[in-house]
């Protein structure tokens, strides 16, 4: 069975393609699956943490952006900010161009107490996004966007 | 009817500071230790004022994001996200970066204890515009700030039940959770953003039994500190409301008796006034009720108006009256 099977059979929820939100598609958010799964942990928490459970092994298996995406979101829900931040770094490396992934590794940098990093990127979005793609900076490394990011603050 | 209130003694710095007395009470309540945590909103050229007045009360400070508002005319349509914009509108600036000026707002979090305002601040960033975008921030946070703030579980969990404006009017979803017909004080919310509450929140019901009993314990800490203020508090929550949605809702020197809403004057409740776009109806006449999705106005026995309640996709009105004891 595969993921997206598996995902509806412990949610009920459908699992869609991931698609890029571009600065320039003036879209706020491109799928509502982080709501949905937020909407869950408080109807039903014994689902999210069937999910969660699983999403390791999902990992492993299939480096897709839409499990990356699933895990971020799924590890924010449950509190576990710094495996979250990490699913998000590695869906930027993956779709850079798409501020979701973004303004969720801001949100989750908030909670993990990287309150500049955090800002910078909340308040300087295109210029982060320009920034990253223009310098490369591909890896998923934290300490590479944290210092893109506060450069960028320091000079805006 | 709803003027700022200035207290003879206590807390009175922050309306002087801020220039109005809205969250009074939850600013007591949050001193008296009662309210683990709140958000409020403070001029950035009153700002070191603000943090002098919350090391008088004992309470930690933190600044988020500063708001410089705008009206709504100048951002509908024009930024993406800008139709789900209800209440306050306002541009992000970092609070480093913002002037220290008037109507630059910081938002501000403030608690007794560091260990409660860290835990309310991560979750509570508030919805702004920056770079012609409304940054939001994901809906769990949303959900879980409401326990950061002391609201009862029973009301924070209602709130992610109905809290989507496209499907529900919220204070109506209380209104019909609301067993038999009596309608506490304490569960009053609809002068929230007009001083005279004990609350902050919206409950689950107009009779929530937490929240009966945690707007007791703010009306016994209030009272030992400003008695007069617990009167004129009382006085208003117990007036005739009629209420919109929201954002649109009256109070009226009246009374609410057989269905019937018999005034002298109605008042709008909020700080918004493009949203107070039936007063001046409402003025028309001396008593109304609601037929259905209709408020009906009259003057004397003769009908002289008819509100037609929006059913739009967005924010629709259900209208109902209420009058609390």
């Amino acid at each position: 069975m595969d993921i997206y099977k598996k995902f509806n059979k412990i949610t009920g929820l459908t699992l869609g393609l991931r698609e890029v939100n571009k600065i320039s598609h003036q879209i706020e958010r491109k799928d509502s699956l982080f709501a949905d799964l937020s909407r869950l942990f408080f109807s039903d928490k014994h689902k999210l943490k069937i999910l969660q459970a699983k999403l390791s092994g999902w990992l492993k298996s299939d480096s897709d952006s839409v499990v990356w995406a699933l895990a971020g979101y799924t590890y924010y829900i449950c509190k576990q900010y710094k495996e979250s931040r990490d699913c998000f770094l590695k869906l930027i490396s993956i779709e850079p161009d798409n501020l979701d992934s973004w303004v969720d590794l801001a949100f989750a940098l908030r909670h993990l107490g990287e309150y500049a990093v955090s800002n910078s990127i909340l308040f300087n979005l295109k210029y982060v996004i320009y920034y990253y793609k223009y310098l490369k900076l591909k890896s998923g490394d934290y300490t590479a966007v944290k210092n893109l990011a506060l450069e960028i603050d320091s000079n805006a | 009817m709803l003027e700022a209130y200035l207290p003879k003694k206590f807390c009175r710095e922050f309306v002087k500071i801020k220039g109005y007395s809205g969250q009074l009470a939850s600013i007591m309540a949050t001193v008296k230790g009662l309210k683990p945590c709140m958000d409020d909103w403070v001029d950035m050229d009153r700002y070191d004022d603000y943090l002098k007045a919350c090391k008088k009360y004992g309470l930690f400070v933190r600044p988020d994001a500063v708001f410089k508002m705008v009206p709504r005319r100048l951002v509908q349509g024009k930024i993406v996200g800008s139709d789900r914009l209800i209440t306050t509108i306002a541009l992000g600036i970092p609070f480093k970066k913002a002037p220290r000026k008037r109507d630059y707002q910081a938002h501000v979090f403030i608690s007794k204890k560091k260990k409660l305002l860290d835990r309310c601040f991560v979750d509570g960033w508030y919805p702004l515009i920056i770079e012609n975008r409304l940054q939001e921030k994901p809906l769990i946070d949303n959900f879980r700030f409401g326990y950061g703030l002391g609201y009862p579980k029973c009301c924070v969990d209602y709130f992610h039940k109905y809290n989507n404006w496209f499907k529900y009017s919220y204070l109506y979803q209380s209104f019909k959770n609301t067993q038999g017909s009596f309608f506490s004080r304490f569960c009053n919310p609809f002068l929230k953003n007009a001083t005279y509450s004990y609350i902050y929140h919206m409950p689950c019901s107009y009779n929530c039994t937490l929240t009966v009993e945690y707007g007791k314990k703010v009306r016994e800490a209030i009272k030992e500190e400003e008695p007069d203020f617990v009167k004129a508090i009382d006085y208003h929550l117990k007036l005739p409301v009629l209420i919109f949605y929201e954002t649109r809702i009256y109070i009226f020197d009246g009374c609410f008796k057989n269905g019937k809403i018999k005034y002298r004057r109605a008042y709008y409740t909020g700080t918004d006034q493009d949203n107070n776009v039936y007063l001046a109806r409402l003025q028309k006449g001396d008593s109304l009720f609601v037929e259905g999705r209709t408020v009906v106005i009259l003057k004397g026995t003769r009908p002289v108006d008819r509100i037609e309640c929006s059913q739009s996709e967005f924010a629709p009105e259900h209208p109902f009256c209420i009058q609390f004891s």
